[in-house]
């Protein structure tokens, strides 16, 4: 066989597949097109087994050809391949169109309740002022709960805490201020603390009244505590949790356990202090009690009043919660309604 | 406390808008509740706080705002004509029990005649919340609302041997009271009797017996100042609040009765409804005096936090009606009106409430600033609540108070309520569960069937002779569908035994609490047990922490679920934290990242049904050694060819040497192992 010929029917073939791939309008059409020059029986491979016949002489240089034919026709197969898929592809992806506007599926999200998230707000906020956060029993005796914070027995004071009794002198903690006496007895001055939790009292239930509720009570001994620093420190409170535009009135109070004893009202969140019906036209809103600690408290901790000082604070949660997200009825925060939990 | 405008007026001159009046009360620490117009009049609704009887009438009150308004206050003089007469007393008295009553005052007066008072006076009364009877009880009611001190009218002729006697009661020695009620009373309760019996609630209520009727013409007018801390016992053993016991029990003015004595008898006198007035009766065999209270201005300085000139503090101390004597300290006698004023902190207050709560500045405590802190458990509980709302559950908090019989399940001996409000609040809970099922329910019932949620909060526990326990549990209940969303299919969004465990594990996995088991729940449990058992019996286990049960879980009770009719099978878990808190590790440290590849290979294990999946895992792990990094069950299946009372599980097992790449060959070494260690260990085969 002569060699140039052959080169030159190399030459046809590679120019044949050239326009064959150019001809192959679909991916299907281009696979029969492999198939022609590639298959089994294709051209190429039938060049390769002509390959025994050539003079050896002539082989390496024929099969040199060959393999370059083989390569250069498969990168024609692929460029092809390639263009076709571009060409195709819009057309392609508009047959996998979605309707974006069908809704999207949400992972489940839960979240914590309202008064636990008031409450850790309000010990954050006195956790940078220095206090330390911690926590009491609910089950107390009434020297804890009453005695120890100035209220002696038939006090008319208990009134306004009129409490569960368990037998055996233990009752429900009536106020948090129960805790105060216990880090008193085991801690020393100077101290700062905060605790918060259930409370119960024994009123009837209504949409404003639950028999459970939730206190944040703190206080702070050192020597030199003046009421001035208790009302900067509440402030300061009241300003981080009700924004910087708050204002706060102290009123005289009484309680027991301090003295002078103060009521803390805040600029009424809804109106800003214009009046209005949340804040019955006053434009004011009670939202915990203080005062200094009555230096029989501390001298029942056996800490002397005439070195160290005291004020105490006490805040009702769900009452701010309430104002905060608009909820009307106490009972809101117990039932476990996901309706309210989900969006609070 | 209701107080007439047009009354108040009658003592101090008001010359400030009612809006100003109102503020300024509030300022001085009385808050007026409520205004409201009553015909001509305006009654102010004070709300008093137990501290200040002195403010439990209007002259009181008028003292408070002639002070507030530098006005002169006008206290009523009672007339001439009804200065003490010459006639006898016609009454005696004997006070049995001094430290009950230190002081008792009694006059008879005769020619009574009983109708009703003056037109003035009825609307007075109304508007300060007290019904009209006669002149008689009118003129007691009226001389209490004016100056504070609470009076008693007997009818004269009723009482035996025109003698009182103040005295204990005998255990058991009854009085009916005027509002028709028998009392039975107790040794340690005060009476008012005459030579036969009882005829009074010392300070509380009268006697029906005694009581003015139309056929009245003796009285006999009591007032008297009584121990209020033996008023206060009384009050509430008996369960009985009068105008007069909620003044005693705050400590009236033991100068008080003299004066309402005599303003009483002027009163009826004025209105024509008393001929003769004998000489009154004082016994007073104690005298009360105040003692001199110290008063350092440097203390009120350094209490306060504001300089308040002494001149400032004795002109408010001595508006205040008290004495004072200069020097340093200041000697101050409070007047005997304020029994609340004993201490030097109570002069202090008085100061800084007249001086103005808003005058005093807004400073930050002096001294060492030191670090805000938590303690740790607080903490530990913030995490779990963190880690259960990435899980997709809600918080609840429901009342730890409910039906004794609630309480009573899973044999734990419950806290009972000695007087609770209603009988389902009777117990503390002893177990989150049964508020879990409220909420289970209540949601239901409001057609919200998927409801995941938790609680953390304390269950209690009776105890002998101690303080009842409290132990911080967690409670978590799952229903329906976790995940919402179109085309989820059911099996992969509802709830169920496996998602729920999933969220325990989760939640052991953040605490960081590496050791755990679970166990089927056997039937000795005390919460499988129960005659009424919690869980479903086949598909409850408990949780095992440290060898220890801290915990139960599965699906709820067919029972229970029906007797609440819950839409959907419920799932629930109880963890008792107590056991489990002290294992927590907050702080995870980062593993080290492997810098070999590893070698993965998927086993496929046909297992006895009965055969726990946890013993072929332990089997495996023992099989395959440490160089087993993960191993993940992949696929669980039943049915042919697998034989029946068999199934397939599927895992794949991820080798992984950290100093080196492990070969193929030595992967097929510990596959091998794993093969045998199950045939020998569990008796099951791996599936060629």
């Amino acid at each position: 066989m002569d060699l140039t010929v052959d080169l030159n029917r190399l030459r046809e073939i590679l120019n044949e597949a050239e326009q064959a791939c150019a001809r192959a309008a679909t991916e299907a059409e281009l696979d029969q097109v492999r198939i022609r020059y590639l298959g089994r029986q294709g051209a190429i491979p039938l060049a390769f087994r002509d390959l025994a016949q050539v003079p050896p002489a002539d082989r390496p240089a024929m099969g040199a050809a060959l393999n370059d034919l083989k390569a250069a026709v498969e990168a024609l197969l692929q460029a092809r391949a390639e263009a076709l898929r571009r060409d195709s592809q819009p057309a392609r992806l508009r047959t996998e169109a979605i309707d974006v506007t069908l809704p999207g599926r949400r992972p489940p999200l839960g979240r914590t309740h309202i008064l636990t998230r008031t409450m850790e707000e309000i010990g954050q906020i006195f956790r940078g002022l220095g206090f330390a956060i911690v926590e009491g029993p609910e089950i107390v005796g009434d020297e804890e709960n009453f005695e120890r914070l100035n209220m002696p027995a038939y006090h008319p004071a208990r009134d306004a805490q009129d409490s569960f009794y368990l037998g055996d002198g233990w009752l429900l903690r009536t106020h948090t201020t129960v805790v105060d006496v216990h880090v008193l007895d085991t801690r020393r001055p100077p101290m700062r603390a905060v605790a918060y939790g259930h409370c119960y009292r024994r009123d009837p239930v209504d949409a404003s009244h639950s028999p459970m509720f939730h206190q944040v009570d703190g206080f702070m001994v050192d020597e030199g505590v003046r009421f001035s620093d208790l009302k900067g420190v509440l402030m300061a409170f009241a300003r981080e949790f009700f924004g910087p535009e708050a204002r706060v009135r102290f009123t005289p109070s009484y309680f027991p356990f301090t003295e002078p004893s103060a009521e803390m009202a805040v600029s009424c969140t809804n109106c800003g202090g214009r009046g209005c019906a949340v804040c019955k036209r006053s434009g004011w809103l009670e939202i915990l009690g203080c005062g200094m600690f009555h230096p029989r408290v501390l001298e029942m901790a056996r800490i002397d009043p005439e070195v160290y000082t005291a004020f105490a604070f006490g805040i009702g949660v769900e009452r701010p919660a309430m104002l905060r997200h608009r909820i009307d009825d106490i009972r809101l925060f117990f039932d476990g309604d996901l309706r309210v939990l989900r969006q609070v | 406390m209701r107080v007439s405008l047009e009354w108040l007026r009658e003592y101090v001159e008001v010359d400030v808008s009612l809006e100003t009046l109102v503020e300024r009360l509030h300022s001085i620490g009385l808050p007026v509740e409520q205004v409201e117009r009553v015909g001509d009049d305006t009654v102010l609704d004070i709300e008093l706080t137990a501290n200040r009887p002195d403010c439990m009438s209007v002259l009181g009150v008028a003292r408070e705002v002639a002070l507030l308004l530098d006005r002169r206050l006008r206290p009523p003089v009672p007339k001439a004509a009804a200065r003490p007469s010459a006639a006898a007393p016609r009454a005696a008295v004997e006070i049995a029990d001094p430290e009950g009553c230190p002081r008792f005052t009694a006059r008879v007066i005769e020619g009574v005649r009983v109708g009703p008072s003056p037109a003035h006076v009825q609307r007075r009364l109304e508007a300060s919340g007290i019904r009209a009877i006669n002149n008689v009880v009118d003129v007691t009611n009226y001389v209490m609302l004016e100056l504070g001190q609470p009076m008693h009218a007997f009818d004269d002729d009723r009482i035996a041997g025109h003698r009182l006697v103040v005295r204990r009661a005998s255990p058991g020695e009854t009085l009916v009271t005027l509002d028709g009620v028998s009392r039975t009373l107790d040794g340690e309760m005060l009476v008012v009797a005459d030579a036969e019996h009882a005829v009074g609630m010392a300070g509380i209520i009268g006697g029906a017996d005694a009581e003015i009727g139309p056929a009245t013409t003796t009285v006999l007018l009591e007032a008297a100042y009584w121990n209020p801390r033996s008023i206060g016992r009384t009050a509430r053993h008996l369960g009985i609040r009068t105008e007069a016991s909620a003044r005693f029990e705050r400590g009236t003015d033991p100068a008080g009765p003299p004066l309402a004595q005599d303003r009483a008898a002027a009163l009826l006198q004025q209105w024509g409804a008393a001929r003769v007035l004998r000489r009154m009766v004082d016994v007073y065999p104690g005298r009360l005096r105040r003692p001199a209270i110290r008063l350092r201005p440097t203390r009120t300085a350094a209490v306060l936090g504001i300089d308040i000139p002494k001149d400032t503090m004795v002109r408010i101390l001595r508006a205040l009606g008290c004495t004072v004597a200069d020097g340093a300290p200041l000697r101050v006698r409070a007047p005997s009106f304020r029994p609340d004023l004993v201490r030097e902190e109570d002069l202090i207050e008085e100061i800084a409430r007249i001086h103005g709560y808003d005058r005093i500045p807004l400073t930050m405590p002096r001294g060492d600033t030191t670090p805000g802190t938590l303690v740790p458990v607080l903490l530990k509980d913030a995490r779990i609540r963190e880690t259960l709302a990435r899980s997709g559950l809600t918080e609840v908090l429901t009342l730890t108070l409910e039906p004794a019989e609630a309480a009573a399940q899973g044999g734990i001996p419950p806290v009972v309520l000695q007087n609770p409000l209603v009988a389902d609040q009777a117990a503390l809970r002893t177990s989150l569960l049964p508020g879990l099922l409220d909420v289970l329910s209540g949601n239901a019932s409001r057609r919200v069937e998927d409801v995941q949620v938790f609680e953390l909060g304390r269950v209690f526990r009776a105890a002998q002779n101690a303080r009842p326990a409290e132990q911080r549990s967690l409670g978590i209940a799952v229903m329906g569908r976790w995940r919402t969303g179109w085309n989820i299919p059911t099996d992969q969004a509802a709830a169920d035994f496996f998602h729920l465990k999933g969220i325990l594990e989760a939640l052991l996995r953040d605490l960081g609490v590496r050791e755990w088991q679970v166990a089927p729940l056997g039937p000795q449990d005390p919460w499988a047990g129960a005659e009424r058992p919690w869980w479903h019996p086949a598909r409850a286990a408990v949780l095992i922490v440290a060898g220890r049960v801290v915990g139960r879980f599965g699906e709820l009770h067919a029972d229970l679920s029906a007797a609440r009719r819950l839409p959907h099978r419920a799932y629930v878990a109880e963890v008792d934290l107590e056991s489990l808190l002290p294992m927590v590790v907050l702080v995870g440290a980062a593993p080290e990242l492997p810098r070999y590849p590893a070698v993965e290979r998927d086993i496929a294990v046909v297992s006895p049904d009965h055969l726990p999946a946890a013993a072929i895992e332990e089997s495996i792990r023992a099989g395959a050694g440490p160089l087993l990094e993960a191993l993940d069950l992949f696929d669980v299946y039943t049915g042919p060819p697998v034989p029946s009372g068999h199934r397939n599980l599927a895992y794949r097992l991820r080798l992984r040497d950290r100093d080196r790449t492990l070969t193929a060959d030595e992967a097929e070494e510990i596959i091998r192992r794993v093969r045998i260690g199950l045939q020998e260990n569990v008796g099951v085969q791996l599936r060629e």
